[in-house]
């Protein structure tokens, strides 16, 4: 994820748009206008209706719905009144949601112009009744004087407050008086998903539009020889054939060479779809398979690597070693597989094009928009559905530049929807990685750390101007924020980006395979010195005064570190004694987007190698907690979605194609696998932090220290399903 | 092609389409019955459930012939004012995510409640784990359909 992007968020919120003129000095009259907008987040409406203009996209982690608090809470209005849209992104900046900084960046930089909205409006409530300002009361949308019964509403002040200058700042609400803030409010779709009504993507429809399904080169950067459509075309409903040349494999927003089936529905399209007869130039990734993978990354691990961190001597640091340990950890590629497959309504004339897609990164549709096109900014209209998951996939906009071509060629507006085979075979994975450490021990303490990681880079891949020396930041900051206390440490990473599979972020990505070799081997260590894993940590977690900067960017209190692996101990009651093949492990972690979770998962391994995953309790610190429901729901999924992964699930590759093909093989937790999970939210006099990308990091090394703890077997690799009956 | 009279939430509708086309694809793109959705078209995802005569299917795998002249129940349908008592149930537990396999897990949930009003748990975790979530709701869901057991009896 790009880190210093989605930061940047935050400042691109303010500025205003709408600048009051200076007014004179006398009591102003009030006058009738359609609405006002001060700065660039929030519209007053003269029907009462506030809106709040986001630059963040609805993906079911209810930012908006949070948010909203705060836009309510600092101008003290009841929540209703808000209304929250998505930010059109031609005309008004940024528009991209993702590394988990949504709250965060509007807890810190939206409430501020919230602040000044709110100042603005009652120093024109001030103006009219020529008061001072600090004489006026404002308690549910309701402006007081001091001595009149009378009151003024927002929407009666409209024209008032257009003529008058925003201020600068304004004083935020204290948190001791947060009224909304820190309370369970609903998702704020809530009704429209319990009866089927909220409109997502794969729900647009548009009058003429014809639906299309394409059958893609099952290997990447294959082309397209020839093909023959008579048959597609006879079935009933399909009404054109279009070839799509795709594009360059690492190009940002890939996608293959394709023939797509255009019908009157979408059954008949894919139906059609499957009477095409296709032959592909496959191209040089037909020597693509597991094995290759694995030389490849054993040869890279073998092979020289680049430093990207250092500390003391380095992880070789030679000395008398009571032990030394070493191990290879492997983590395989995943695939996003969001309920909802990529989708995209677009509608290509002449005279510009509009587009109905559930992408969350519309900044880039529109710059990927503009380089396919003639078209200006105005003629371009991006329109933000609610989006059936993510998990970074909809991070890529490649589904909404295929549906525009089609539209394009077949001169109608077209749905373009992959199926589930479609998004299985052909997505953009999380990277497979190796990694190998190496410590030394001494009095029971380890002195070393030498961790090597081989990994595809998806910076290399997509945005090669972010490697730096050789080195990917977003691959190797993960190993970074573990701040136990070894004297000598030497991280190495090698890029293997001779494997040309199209990798993307995840939720989390590095930091989940990180979290699972990190946390893994402090457990190999505290169990090779014969030390409970917890107190272990702990003895590793002495300095805690204090912060720790990570390259600069970011600040890690070791205390807050140390302090949720101790509490999710308390919680889980983790000295109590282990019933026969049952076991606990523990694991930490620390994000970029500065919270930290630690949690405690609780097993059963039975002789036959089945598992059991009981329990898992989490222990979260966030910052100010915004609101609990969805922060807690963000928890749960964080937990479900590495448990989805880790038990089962992986992408495989024979002959340059996906072996795996849906839930079928590419299996996802179910209900009654899902174990019981207890959340507990620290309390923080920090500022809110994100949540969407932290309780699967550690989910992974818990799990695995668990069944190490409950049967000795040492997982190294994943899925769980290569060592275990799950 | 043929002509279908089916009956969906107690409404009579005629709809042209080949015998074998799903009944998912004649909600979705034939009658603009959005509610139901698509998730694998495989009948693994249970995204696409709802209910013929009571009973839970996945519309995905339920071609038209075969739903001729029986009483098709969606989410569209399942209440007026979104008050069944798995809606009021999964409100009350706040359930969904994304919310886009919840049209599938509710009327999977509605159609035990109406099968055995008083399910095991094995019955739940049978029925439950044909509907897949991918957001992570299992554990609101285990809570929301004991919820929605007590507010049935009501």
């Amino acid at each position: 994820m790009n880190r210093r992007l989605f930061l940047s968020t935050a400042t691109l919120a303010g500025g205003s748009l709408v600048l009051g003129v200076k007014a004179k000095a006398e009591g102003l009259p009030i006058v009738d206008i359609n609405d006002f907008q001060p700065n660039r987040l929030l519209v007053f409406q003269k029907d009462g209706i506030i809106r709040l203009i986001t630059n963040k996209t609805e993906m079911g982690q209810g930012t908006n719905s949070s948010i909203r608090l705060l836009a309510a809470e600092e101008l003290c209005v009841p929540l209703s009144w808000i209304q929250q849209e998505v930010r059109i992104p031609e005309e008004e900046g940024f528009v991209g949601t993702g590394g988990s900084w949504g709250m965060a960046g509007y807890y810190r930089g939206g409430r501020p112009i919230f602040a000044t909205a709110r100042q603005l409006f009652i120093n024109a409530a001030a103006r009219h009744w020529q008061l001072n300002p600090s004489q006026i009361r404002l308690d549910k949308g309701l402006f007081r004087h001091p001595t009149l019964t009378e009151t003024l509403s927002y929407k009666q002040l409209l024209s008032i407050a257009a003529q008058l200058e925003v201020p600068d700042e304004a004083p935020l609400i204290p948190s001791t008086s947060f009224k909304l803030i820190g309370k369970s409010h609903p998702h704020a779709h809530l009704e429209e998903q319990l009866n089927g009504s909220l409109s997502y993507g794969i729900d647009q429809y548009k009058e003429g539009m014809l639906y299309a399904s394409i059958e893609r080169c099952p290997v990447t950067n294959g082309k397209l020889k020839r093909y023959d459509a008579k048959a597609a075309l006879a079935f009933d409903g399909v009404v054109e054939v279009i070839p799509l040349e795709g594009t360059s494999w690492d190009a940002y927003d890939y996608f293959p060479a394709g023939v797509a089936v255009l019908a009157t529905n979408t059954w008949a399209a894919q139906q059609g779809r499957q009477l095409l007869q296709v032959e592909w130039d496959l191209g040089d990734n037909l020597k693509l398979n597991n094995s290759y993978i694995q030389k490849s990354f054993e040869e890279q691990l073998q092979g020289e690597g680049v430093v990207f961190h250092q500390k003391g001597e380095g992880g070789d640091a030679k000395e008398e070693q009571a032990i030394s340990l070493t191990a290879t950890y492997d983590t395989p590629f995943w695939s996003h597989s969001p309920m909802e497959p990529m989708n995209t309504l677009a509608h290509y004339s002449d005279k510009g094009c509009e587009i109905w897609t559930p992408c969350h990164m519309q900044s880039r549709l529109l710059a990927a928009v503009k380089k396919i096109t003639d078209f200006t900014d105005a003629q371009i209209k991006i329109h933000t559905t609610y989006l059936g998951g993510s998990f970074g996939r909809r991070l890529l906009v490649d589904y909404a530049l295929e549906a525009l071509l089609l539209s394009k060629a077949a001169g109608r507006p077209v749905q373009l929807l992959n199926t589930r085979i479609d998004e299985t075979k052909q997505g953009h994975y999380m990277p497979a990685g190796k990694h190998q450490l190496r410590s030394s021990l001494q009095n029971g303490l380890p002195t070393s750390l030498h961790m090597k990681v081989v990994s595809l880079s998806i910076y290399a891949q997509r945005e090669p101007d972010q490697i730096k020396g050789g080195i990917d930041n977003a691959i190797g900051d993960d190993f970074l924020r573990y701040p136990y206390e070894i004297p000598h440490l030497k991280f190495e990473q090698a890029l293997a980006n001779n494997i040309q599979i199209p990798a993307l972020w995840w939720r989390g990505t590095f930091a989940n395979t990180a979290g699972f070799v990190m946390e893994s081997w402090m457990d190999e260590l505290a169990h090779a010195t014969k030390r409970d894993p917890l107190d272990f940590r702990l003895s590793l977690l002495k300095q805690t005064d204090g912060l720790i900067t990570i390259r600069g960017e970011e600040t890690m209190d070791k205390g807050i570190f140390k302090r949720v692996l101790e509490e999710a101990g308390r919680f889980s009651n983790w000295k109590e004694k282990r019933r026969k093949g049952a076991g606990k492990g523990i694991a930490a972690c620390f994000t970029f987007f500065e919270s930290y979770a630690a949690i405690v998962a609780e097993v059963s391994v039975s002789k036959n190698k089945e598992l059991k995953i009981h329990r898992l309790t989490c222990v979260v610190e966030c910052g100010q907690v915004v609101n609990p429901n969805l922060v807690r729901a963000q928890i749960e999924g964080g937990i479900v979605f590495a448990l989805s992964a880790m038990l089962r699930a992986s992408i495989n590759f024979n002959d340059g194609r996906v072996l795996e093909s849906s839930f079928g093989d590419y299996p996802t937790l179910t209900y009654r696998e899902c174990p019981a999970i207890d959340i507990h939210l620290l309390s923080s006099d920090r500022p809110a932090s994100g949540v969407g990308e932290l309780s699967n990091i550690p989910t992974f090394a818990a799990v695995a220290n668990a069944i190490f703890d409950a049967s000795g077997l040492r997982v190294r690799s994943l899925p769980l399903s290569r060592h275990l009956e799950v | 092609m043929p002509n279908y009279k089916l009956t969906i939430n107690g409404e009579s509708y005629q709809v042209k389409a080949s015998a074998n086309m799903p009944l998912l694809w004649v909600l979705r793109d034939l009658l603009q019955l959005k509610g139901t959705k698509y998730g694998c078209g495989l009948g693994i995802c249970g995204n696409c459930m709802l209910m013929v005569e009571g009973e839970a299917k996945t519309a995905c795998l339920l071609p038209i012939s075969a739903v001729e002249g029986r009483a098709i129940t969606t989410i569209e349908g399942l209440s007026e004012k979104n008050d069944h008592p798995v809606q009021e149930a999964w409100r009350k537990e706040h359930v969904p995510q994304c919310g886009y396999c919840q049209s599938g897990q509710i009327m999977q949930a509605a159609a035990l409640l109406e099968q055995s009003p008083n399910p095991s748990m094995e019955q739940i975790e049978t029925a439950m784990s044909k509907v897949l979530c991918r957001c992570g709701t299992y554990p609101r869901i285990k809570k929301a359909i004991q919820a929605a057991v007590e507010l049935s009896k009501k």
